[in-house]
């Protein structure tokens, strides 16, 4: 179990959408690699019906986005992506009583299809306003909304790893063989994403249990300061992970989604490292400090041997 | 001759084959062939993580076979061909096999390490065009990635090597 967006500071989004009927989504919540220009556009395009190819991501850039928290502490779904619907939610309703205008209907027999991503009199599909159309209606700057979600509380992901470690007991290197793991991050936005947040996650985790260690010397040098030193993990002391699915919801935010970048490296470090100890333990071995190098359990191992 | 070596260097002519273009220009001897291909031939795919040959990130083919260009002279390759990820996809402007494994199977979340992670791929794959998961992660040892796990990486270049043979790159 985890707290996730613990820090309570929230998140803001601005969707705007032009006269083309495009939309461009600015978010407070920058994007590094997690696949926010996928998901906020899946956001939008669940939302207004506007197709994710018409949709533009914009982050980073403190001259269009005046205030923003940032992504971290597996808070970006949560608090930006419902930062996305709730201003692309302020848009609809823009639209809707723009639309009600041109058309000359009463705004509660509107209706938005989001498949087709236009504004109609309910049933009339010949009534039929595109975004593109209502958003020239609108004026020289569209259709603009902004919106700052704030979570009532953080939310509490769940899960279970199962780690199957061999160790050579002449080397004492330890060799992750399978990695099986449940992580429940409420709903699932993307399951593509969301599974590589999780590969990230565990990768880290591994390695952070068996090889990589920031080092100084008694002077305070640093001596793991390039990757010449610093053990990085790759692809040949990992096996691929077996991913099972849970999903349940918090009521916390509407997309009901829990944070799951972190999931990944808080289950499978303590995970590893009993492994370890469990494989070794038969030889009297109780206790090794991370991470798990061949040095120190072969050490452990002979210290238990010695000590019989 | 009044050139300070240990300053300056000397300059050298190069000619070497970029993804089949010809780039001829005098550069310093100690110029590495990394910064040969992002700064004299423009081409800025190939990235530089770590200066130390640790990371693989500047990985591109040197006469069809991957070399860490941080760790090659532009000198070295005088009259050679390199080939960077600008250079995999076709003529025709169809991906290389291995770019549509990365494509297919999300094989990249920041992509800082996708354009060496993709040529040592191709390399691997010129070599063994039918390898196991366990070749495929040996194989990939030199390149680091810090956001996948490697786990959609080795199943990108699985699908690559069953989904088609890669083309031949020039030697």
């Amino acid at each position: 179990v985890e707290i996730t967006a613990g820090d309570m500071s929230g998140e803001t989004a601005r969707v705007v959408v032009d006269d083309k009927g495009a939309a461009t989504v600015f978010t407070g919540s920058s994007a590094h690699g997690q696949g926010h220009h996928t998901a906020w556009a899946m956001l939008v395009q669940e939302e207004l019906g506007i197709p994710m190819e018409s949709i533009t991501v914009v982050h980073g850039d403190t001259d269009a986005i005046p205030e923003a928290i940032g992504t971290f502490g597996s808070r970006s779904l949560q608090l930006g992506g419902t930062a996305v619907v709730q201003a692309a939610g302020v848009v609809k309703e823009q639209a809707r009583l723009l639309a009600a205008e041109m058309i000359e209907a009463a705004e509660a027999d509107l209706e938005l299809d989001t498949v087709r991503g236009t504004w109609q009199v309910r049933g009339d599909p010949a009534s039929a306003l595109g975004w593109g159309q209502i958003a020239e209606r609108a004026g020289p700057d569209g259709l603009a909304a902004d919106a700052r979600f704030d979570a009532s509380a953080p939310t509490f992901p769940f899960g279970a790893h199962l780690a199957v470690v061999e160790v050579d007991t002449e080397t004492g290197k330890a060799t992750l063989v399978r990695h099986v793991t449940v992580d429940d991050a409420g709903r699932i936005l993307n399951p593509v994403l969301a599974e590589g947040q999780r590969h990230g996650g565990i990768a880290q985790g591994v390695a952070q249990a068996l090889l990589e260690e920031v080092r100084y010397d008694p002077d305070g040098n640093p001596l793991t300061s390039t990757l010449v030193d610093y053990a990085a993990i790759t692809a040949t002391e990992l096996p691929s992970f077996e991913l099972v699915a849970s999903e349940t919801p918090t009521p916390i935010n509407p997309l009901g989604a829990k944070g799951i970048g972190e999931a990944g490296t808080i289950g499978s470090t303590p995970a590893v490292l009993n492994a370890v100890i469990d494989a070794v333990s038969h030889l009297g071995v109780r206790h090794i400090d991370m991470p798990a190098t061949p040095e120190k359990v072969w050490a452990a191992i002979n210290e238990a041997r010695a000590g019989r | 001759v009044g050139r300070d070596q240990r300053s300056e260097g000397w300059p050298v002519k190069v000619a070497i084959g970029v993804n089949g273009r010809q780039v001829e220009a005098e550069v310093e001897d100690r110029l590495l062939l990394a910064h040969f291909v992002r700064e004299v031939a423009g081409l800025t795919a190939t990235n530089i993580g770590c200066d130390t040959t640790s990371c693989g990130a500047c990985t591109v083919l040197l006469d069809g076979e991957s070399v860490k260009s941080c760790t090659v002279l532009a000198a070295q390759a005088d009259g050679h061909e390199v080939t960077t990820c600008e250079g995999l996809a076709g003529a025709d402007g169809r991906w290389h096999a291995v770019q549509d494994g990365f494509h297919a199977e999300h094989g990249l979340q920041c992509g800082f390490c996708t354009p060496g992670m993709m040529m040592a791929a191709v390399s691997l794959l010129a070599e063994n065009p039918d390898p196991t998961e366990e070749e495929v992660r040996t194989g990939l040892e030199g390149n680091i990635c810090r956001c996948t796990g490697y786990h959609n990486i080795v199943r990108a270049v699985l699908a690559a090597a069953r989904d088609g043979q890669p083309a031949q790159e020039a030697s």
